[in-house]
């Protein structure tokens, strides 16, 4: 019975979407104040409503309501309850409505007030976002209902559909199959909601873009009024990628945290093309160029977002994530097309409303470096685009099928990353306009110097991989130009205001949040990058089948086999097994290996990373035991025991928790950079180049 | 922009662009049947490849621990109905054996093939036949039945 009030909520969500998807376009053409207002509160309406359904959706979960095929698919008797709850995310069609919902708070809260600024573009933002949401409703009410319900034929044949088929009976299944066992780690619970928060915010920047375009309107107040959001959208899905790579090296158990899979591939592609186009905005607002360049960044990675949305839920190309699969395909690339071809006309048929403010005066300017970083930007999308669609291009084309594996992609990305690093330290420094390379050499030499004292450093104790001394260079170079920076400014405000350093320093960060929370940002990638370095180029591996009491050397590490556990849950739980079930489904068989790990100078740490073989038949997991030190962590597999004999594969990532470190960093410079400051609106209106610019367009 | 910088710029992308999908082409790995793979002779021998097949579950499968290590060999031909068929190419991991090496069951490999006539994997996967998501599992029809 619930099913049918999530269905019924379901479809009064769609209706109203659509409602204000109509009245906005009629509103915006026959100006019409109140069909916008009417437009505005239908649009706002879909949040409560999504809510409602997820809720029930949660909630059959929790009672174990097996007559609704998605409760049925993810959860069963045995399934804890905070698992019940995120299975809310854990399967296809719940996920899409997770998705939906999720759209649907940015649409409540970007519209929950009535505007009093960019009023014009309204309309065309409502019908955009709200016209977006209404396409994903449907797809899910059509293609991949969550409220569908268990039937049962004469022959006891169990089928699944949302209205009773003739013939059939309603069916109530004693028991479900449970949360695919690769979703039933806290890594899962965490990670999809912030990479969907990221994926569906960047329809928002969408929207006011093409609103812009809708109302003819000549401003870039559609990049100010988005600014934020769009920043928010970017930090969702840096955050939602961070964690999706932190999950796959502590729950995937294969030694790394990024292995280019299609699926990563396409949660990075939307990230590439909005991080360029975050560089890119700046100078439109600052110089009002590259109007027509930043419409077609930002539709990019609107489409890039559909298409990753299609390629995670739908598992259209062979992936770790390939668990769910459907008949998705022709709805969604058919509103990809559409966006795309729609998108092109609108920008050609707006293109006089576009046009440059200002040429480009040098090529060694701020404006430039921009053009630059967007160039290599373009050229890594369009890398990791090839890389992953390549078996579907070749079999198209040749009828090979041809897979591009982990090297192909570090090869080539490798010498792009290292020119991004580099500009990421010079650019900064460049001026606006012109500038000239006495200026830019008297900046940079002292981190020149300090770059190659790294790399004669590292050279001569050993490191003799030219690519890893020559990335470690840049990294030591980029930095070094960072740290200045704020220490000129911190240093500048002590001698003008007297202020301790200490307040120099917070005050500078507070009254220039988007610089030095940029800076902040360009910190913490460069303490990522110190981390995939050296995990990438001198992780250590080894691996060896021992008998109880049996020792293995990694590094400096001894690692002593001491016994193997078999839990097998279908034969009952007790003792030592105890442990293992207090929050693990009955439906997973666990064989713990009991480790200890000694190293000089240092207390014998015991571990036991484990091999969960899933009953079902779906597969198994090696969740690793990890121990991080700064330097290092050793990375424990335990890959079960066959004939008396334990195997372990023991890797060392050198560095790796610089990753983790500089993803902070990382998410820090951007709440930074995005957290409104009452000097901004100022600043913003007073700049001299905006001065410039108005005057460009009179 | 002067129309000699955007012909430059077009120039220089053209080249990157040429530059990224020959480095594909030429380090993209083949994704084979075992027929597939023996078609092309020679010329796979020592390249990485990959390849997919189904597992002869039988007295075949040897599994040990050699100096230390786990070690694994085991048979597939194309697809379940060339078994007794088709020449079978023996899979050699050193590796565990996968609890899904069972009747059946698919395997992907990743590696290379030596002289010897052996596929030495780097990486095995296997899949089972009934894949999640897809079916409602006989049991219920049963308890129905």
């Amino acid at each position: 019975m619930i099913a049918d009030l999530g269905l019924m909520v379901l479809v009064i969500a769609a209706l109203s979407a659509m409602y204000a998807f109509v009245m906005a376009i009629l509103g915006g053409t026959q100006r019409r104040p109140d069909y916008i207002e009417s437009a505005r509160r239908a649009a706002v309406a879909v949040m409560p409503l999504l809510t409602l359904a997820c809720l029930v959706i949660i909630y059959a979960n929790l009672v174990g309501d097996y007559s609704i095929e998605y409760t049925y698919r993810v959860s069963n008797n045995t399934t804890p309850t905070f698992l019940r709850i995120t299975a809310l995310w854990g399967g296809q069609n719940g996920s899409i409505l997770f998705w939906n919902w999720l759209m649907s708070l940015y649409i409540f809260f970007i519209f929950l007030r009535p505007w009093k600024n960019n009023r014009d573009l309204l309309p065309w933002v409502i019908a955009v976002s709200i016209g977006t949401q209404a396409f994903f409703i449907l797809l899910m009410l059509f293609f991949a209902n969550p409220f569908a319900k268990l039937f049962v034929d004469s022959a006891g044949n169990i089928s699944a559909a949302v209205f009773q088929p003739a013939g059939l009976l309603p069916y109530t299944s004693p028991d479900g199959t449970g949360l695919n066992p690769l979703l039933r780690h806290p890594g899962m619970i965490i990670h999809p909601p912030m990479l969907y928060l990221g994926f569906v915010g960047l329809t928002i920047p969408f929207a006011f873009a093409i609103g812009s375009m809708l109302a003819r309107n000549k401003t870039d107040s559609w990049i100010r009024a988005s600014r934020r959001v769009t920043l928010i959208a970017w930090l969702f899905l840096s955050m939602g990628l961070l964690l999706g790579a932190r999950w796959a090296y502590d729950v995937l158990g294969w030694g790394g945290y990024w292995g280019w899979d299609p699926v990563e591939n396409s949660a990075l592609l939307p990230w590439l093309v909005a991080t360029a186009f975050l560089h890119s905005v700046i100078i439109q607002e600052k110089r009002g160029m590259f109007k027509v360049w930043n419409m077609i960044l930002i539709v990019l990675s609107f489409c890039l977002m559909i298409l990753g949305t299609f390629v995670t839920r739908t598992g259209v190309i062979s992936s770790v994530h390939s668990f769910a699969r459907s008949s998705l395909g022709v709805p969604f690339l058919g509103f990809t097309a559409f966006v795309l071809v729609g998108s092109a006309v609108l920008i050609a048929s707006r293109w006089h409303l576009l046009k440059s403010d200002n040429k480009l005066d040098s090529f060694l300017s701020r404006e430039a470096m921009f053009l630059l970083n967007n160039f290599v930007f373009m050229t890594l999308t369009f890398t990791v685009f090839v890389g992953t669609y390549y078996s579907m291009f070749s079999e198209l084309i040749t009828g090979d099928k041809l897979t591009v594996g982990p090297p192909v992609y570090n090869q080539l990305i490798g010498p792009q990353v290292a020119v991004l690093i580099l500009l990421m330290g010079i650019g900064p420094l460049v001026a606006w306009h012109k500038s000239s390379p006495e200026a830019l050499g008297k900046m940079t030499w002292k981190p020149a110097v300090f770059a190659v004292a790294v790399m004669v450093l590292l050279f001569v104790t050993g490191v003799n991989m030219i690519f890893v001394v020559i990335g470690f260079g840049l990294v030591a170079f980029t930095l070094a130009i960072t740290l200045t920076e704020y220490w000129r400014g911190m240093r500048a405000r002590h001698k003008l205001s007297g202020e301790n350093y200490f307040a120099a320093f917070t005050h500078l960060i507070s009254r220039n949040r988007r610089r030095y929370g940029g800076y902040m940002i360009h910190l913490g990638v460069l303490v990522m990058g110190i981390g995939v370095i050296g995990s990438l180029n001198y992780q250590v591996q080894t691996q060896r089948s021992l008998t109880p009491g049996g020792t293995m050397q990694v590094g400096d590490y001894t690692i002593t086999y001491e016994l193997a556990l078999t839990c097998d849950p279908t034969v009952g739980i007790s003792g030592d097994c105890t442990a293992w079930y207090t929050d693990r489904g009955r439906d997973i068989e666990v064989i713990a290996g009991y480790l200890s790990v000694a190293r000089p100078g240092q207390p014998t740490v015991r571990m036991a990373p484990y091999r969960e073989i899933f009953l079902n038949g779906t597969g198994e997991l090696t969740p690793p035991g990890v121990l991080s030190s700064v330097g290092e962590d050793l990375y424990l597999l335990f890959l079960g025991e066959q004939s008396g004999f334990g195997t372990i594969k023991a890797y060392i990532n050198p560095l790796i928790q610089f990753l983790w470190i500089g993803g902070i960093i990382l998410v820090i410079g951007t709440l930074v950079a995005m957290w409104p400051s009452p000097l901004e609106r100022r600043q913003t209106v007073a700049a001299p180049e905006r001065i410039g610019t108005l005057k460009a367009v009179k | 922009m002067k129309p000699k910088y955007l012909l430059g710029f077009a120039l220089i992308a053209a080249a990157i662009v040429f530059l990224i999908v020959t480095s594909m082409q030429a380090n993209a790995q083949y994704f084979l049947t075992v027929s597939q793979l023996r078609a092309r002779g020679q010329a796979v021998v020592d390249q990485s490849v990959r390849i997919s097949g189904a597992v002869i579950y039988d007295n075949t499968v040897l599994y040990e621990v050699r100096n230390n290590e786990p070690y694994l060999e085991f048979n597939v031909v194309d697809t379940e109905d060339q078994i007794g068929k088709q020449k079978p190419l023996r899979i050699v991991y050193k590796g565990p054996k996968p609890d899904l090496l069972q009747p059946h069951a698919q395997a992907i490999v990743e590696g290379h093939l030596a002289a010897d006539g052996n596929f030495y994997a780097d990486n095995l996967l296997l899949k089972c036949p009934t894949r999640y998501e897809e079916q409602f599992p006989n049991q219920v029809e049963q308890k129905n039945g």
